[in-house]
């Protein structure tokens, strides 16, 4: 949710989306103009810079200019012209222009080592001030991750909690009808008209707070008038995975029991035909109970024909609202935690995960669609 | 009065904006006057196909002559023409040229209005940069009214649209903002001019399952904001009876649209021409922008699909409705988005508002943007980034949606009523008229 403070009652558009841009240019760490960069970095900086700056570039190393008459120059006129004399006989002995050649061109190279030093600090200056610059927009940068880090981990711990809200709204609704339960409660082999459900993790309380999950969902799925709501083959929270015999046995019998009692229970699902409890998911609290034996026979019916659970959804049409239908408030809470209704109907939740639904082919003109 | 309308297109499933002003204003004015709607046989702008039948029709009550176009529009020829003439020299040949490509090309209907100017008081021409507008007005300058329907268009720049506005007599803009736009650009334009706008139907009592409460008795209707949408049964309402025999969730606001489309959640809605011109591909990006940064609403768009959409479980396509589907769609929306950037008339901002649904709109089109501000029912987004922070908020602020939509129907009460509009239009005729 954002966090803006919007008077509700009094509304200003251009006050809102002042708002709301001073809130994308504060998460914009770095969206600053290149300018506004430069400028930071200056700013921050300018001392070492300047430091930089002041610093006298280093003398030029001392250089001499050799010609070809440079070995023959004198002050005196006279021992220029007696040189000049004696150059050939000296010749003779030896060649003075390869030393002048040599001389000189080493001149030249000191020139232009003295020319390259030169511009090497200018391009040391430049190099320093666009670190300077990268270094500081890097800074932004890492500031401006840091605060989405903190963001994210806010959001993280918000959905966190939620869940832990949900978890706990699970519960909340146990203890009507809480009683104790073996740890592991043994399946028999589903039927193959439903589809498994989802991973019972997503759903079952702490186990420290219920040991035993399946019967803490009942009162979601009881209408008020205590009719049974969806038919709901499933083996809530628990695999298929069958125990001993004994246990079975004595778990059915707990639990036909519990329904003799009267108060709510929730079947753990079975094999149709076989008279156990393995229809209705959800009978009524405080409700009269049906005749145990009628219920399972509906619960199988319902079992092998998985397009009944369609008519429990909430969006099913407008045709369904009646009779025994519970209709779609006795869901709307079920809706909310999100994984429910998919457990319940035994079909994919809807909205987001379902593309292929709410297209203009699945709309009014299918009167199948939520049809019983 | 006998008044005669030139559009380039017209009858009841025309799907475009000045198609569908000229269709509800030439609807109102049949009322009181004698009206003959001038047009083509096209039904499609992008190809200017003859798809209509030639001759007289009659439409909603409103006589409609219909002329054959000589040519179809060659896309490709076409984007070649607008690309040289826009960014090279030309002559005004060129710019003819350009026309004739563009279509519709319809010398019959121009060779009718030269034959029959006399017959009409008054010639009303819808938008302005379409063949039978531009021959049209040279035709009966003195006798016309030119409704621009004016965006911050590329074509505006030609020579030939100086003459266009320079001709009518009076014109007729639906925006202040467009009327801006059109004295910064043409400085010869007639003395006679007025922002008509747009008059939009509020919706008025219905008991099942839309509207539940008179919108007109209680301050501002407030009830039928989303912020009243789980209360259908309010004190002193007439059908109260004939909302109670229906469970809560069927008669709560938007509920039909949400069931049959099998829409949960947040729904943020789109109406009209789903195509890239019309912003449509911008909104898919942002839109998925916003999922990705945490947003749980679902995109509807409904209308003509012009583009391939994503398959993605957010976004859903729900077809071209009818008049009274689009309406519970309006009511249904938790946001409606108009995301067309060059948008004059935005008919949609208007519905929604006049419904009570917040809009979100795109910034780039200064007419949405004076709805959103004069009105304060509904945001703008120059960017992605605005786009998800003002979706998330308006998705989040139940409070705020309500108050927007109060807001909203206020705008379009006090600004968008057809007698007030329908008003300009007469005052404009007799102008027009008296003036010759």
């Amino acid at each position: 949710m954002p966090d803006f403070n919007v008077r509700s009652d009094s509304v200003n558009v251009e006050q809102i989306m002042g708002q709301i841009r001073a809130r994308i240019r504060e998460k914009r760490g770095v969206d600053y103009s290149e300018q506004q960069v430069r400028d930071l970095a200056a700013t921050k900086l300018d001392k070492l810079l300047e430091q930089f700056r002041r610093a006298k570039p280093p003398e030029p190393p001392p250089n001499y200019t050799f010609e070809a008459d440079t070995l023959f120059e004198s002050g005196s006129g006279l021992m220029r012209v007696v040189r000049k004399l004696l150059r050939p006989v000296l010749k003779l002995f030896i060649n003075p222009n390869v030393l002048a050649d040599a001389l000189h061109m080493q001149s030249q190279l000191n020139a232009r080592q003295a020319q390259l030093e030169a511009s090497r600090h200018m391009l040391y200056d430049e190099l320093i001030y666009n670190l300077v610059i990268e270094g500081a927009r890097l800074g932004l940068e890492a500031k401006s991750l840091k605060m989405r880090v903190e963001s994210l981990a806010s959001r993280l711990e918000f959905s966190e909690r939620r869940v832990r809200t949900l978890e706990s709204t699970i519960v909340y609704k146990a203890p009507a009808e809480e009683r104790p339960a073996p740890p592991m409660v043994s399946m028999p082999p589903a039927s193959p008209s439903w589809s498994p459900p989802p991973p019972p993790q997503q759903v079952q309380p702490p186990p420290s707070s219920a040991p035993a999950p399946t019967p803490s969902f009942a009162p979601s799925f009881a209408s008020s008038s205590g009719q049974p709501v969806a038919p709901g083959p499933r083996p809530m929270g628990l695999g298929p995975s069958a125990g001993p015999d004994g246990q079975h046995r004595r778990r059915r019998r707990r639990r036909r029991g519990r329904r003799g009692g009267g108060s709510g229970g929730v079947n753990a699902g079975s094999q149709p035909g076989q008279g156990s409890p393995g229809g209705p998911g959800a009978a009524s609290m405080g409700a009269p109970q049906p005749n145990p034996t009628l219920l399972d026979a509906e619960a199988a019916r319902h079992e092998h024909d998985e397009p009944h659970a369609e008519a429990f959804s909430e969006d099913a049409g407008p045709e369904d609202a009646g009779g025994a239908d519970p209709g779609p408030s006795t869901l709307r809470p079920l809706d909310k935690l999100g994984v429910v209704p998919s457990l319940v109907e035994g079909r994919e939740p809807q909205g987001r995960s379902e593309p292929s639904r709410g297209t203009t082919g699945s709309g009014p003109s299918d009167p199948d669609n939520g049809d019983r | 009065m006998k008044l005669g309308i030139v559009i380039q297109r017209y009858g009841a499933e025309v799907t475009g904006g000045s198609e569908q002003l000229c269709r509800l204003v030439a609807e109102r004015l049949a009322a009181q006057h004698d009206v003959e709607v001038l047009t083509t046989c096209a039904r499609d702008e992008t190809t200017w196909k003859n798809e209509y039948p030639e001759g007289a029709d009659r439409v909603r009550g409103v006589t409609v002559r219909r002329f054959a176009n000589t040519r179809t529009r060659d896309a490709a020829a076409f984007k070649r023409s607008s690309d040289r003439i826009y960014d090279n020299p030309h002559s005004r040949a060129d710019e003819m040229e350009w026309l004739r490509q563009q279509g519709p090309w319809c010398p019959a209907l121009v060779e009718y209005l030269r034959r029959h100017a006399r017959q009409y008081d008054v010639v009303i021409f819808f938008t302005y940069r379409y063949a039978p507008t531009v021959l049209g007005l040279e035709i009966v300058p003195a006798r016309s009214v030119l409704v621009a329907t004016a965006s911050d268009d590329p074509a505006m720049q030609l020579d030939i649209f100086k003459e266009v506005f320079g001709r009518p007599a009076a014109l007729c803009y639906l925006t202040d903002s467009e009327r801006r736009l059109v004295h910064g650009m043409f400085p010869a334009l007639p003395p006679l001019e007025d922002v008509t706008g747009i008059g939009v139907d509020l919706p008025q009592s219905q008991p099942y399952p839309r509207m539940p409460a008179p919108i007109d008795e209680d301050e501002g209707g407030d009830d039928s904001s989303p912020a009243a949408a789980g209360s259908p049964e309010s004190p002193g309402n007439d059908d109260t009876d004939t909302v109670r025999e229906f469970p809560s969730h069927l008669t709560a606001r938007g509920a039909v649209f949400r069931r049959r489309h099998r829409l949960h959640g947040p729904i943020v809605l789109y109406g009209g021409r789903i195509d890239p011109g019309k912003g449509c591909e911008e909104l898919v990006e942002y839109f998925d922008r916003y999922v990705k940064d945490g947003g749980a609403a679902t995109l509807t768009l409904m209308g003509v699909k012009l583009m391939a959409l994503p398959e993605e479980p957010y976004i859903r396509f729900a077809g071209l409705l009818s008049d009274r589907e689009r309406l519970q769609a309006l009511e249904a929306a938790t946001v409606v988005v108009c995301p067309s950037p060059d948008d004059s008339l935005s008919l949609l901002a208007l519905e929604a508002l006049s419904v009570g649904t917040p809009i979100l709109a795109n910034a780039r089109s200064a007419a949405l943007v004076e709805h959103c501000v004069k009105s304060n029912g509904g945001l703008y987004y120059a960017d992605g980034d605005e786009f998800v922070e003002c979706l998330k908020l308006l998705v989040a602020d139940e409070r705020l949606r309500a108050a927007m939509g109060r807001n909203g129907r206020d705008y379009v009460r006090r600004n968008c009523r057809w007698d007030v509009v329908l008003g300009k239009y007469e005052r404009i005729f007799a102008k027009v008229r008296n003036a010759r």
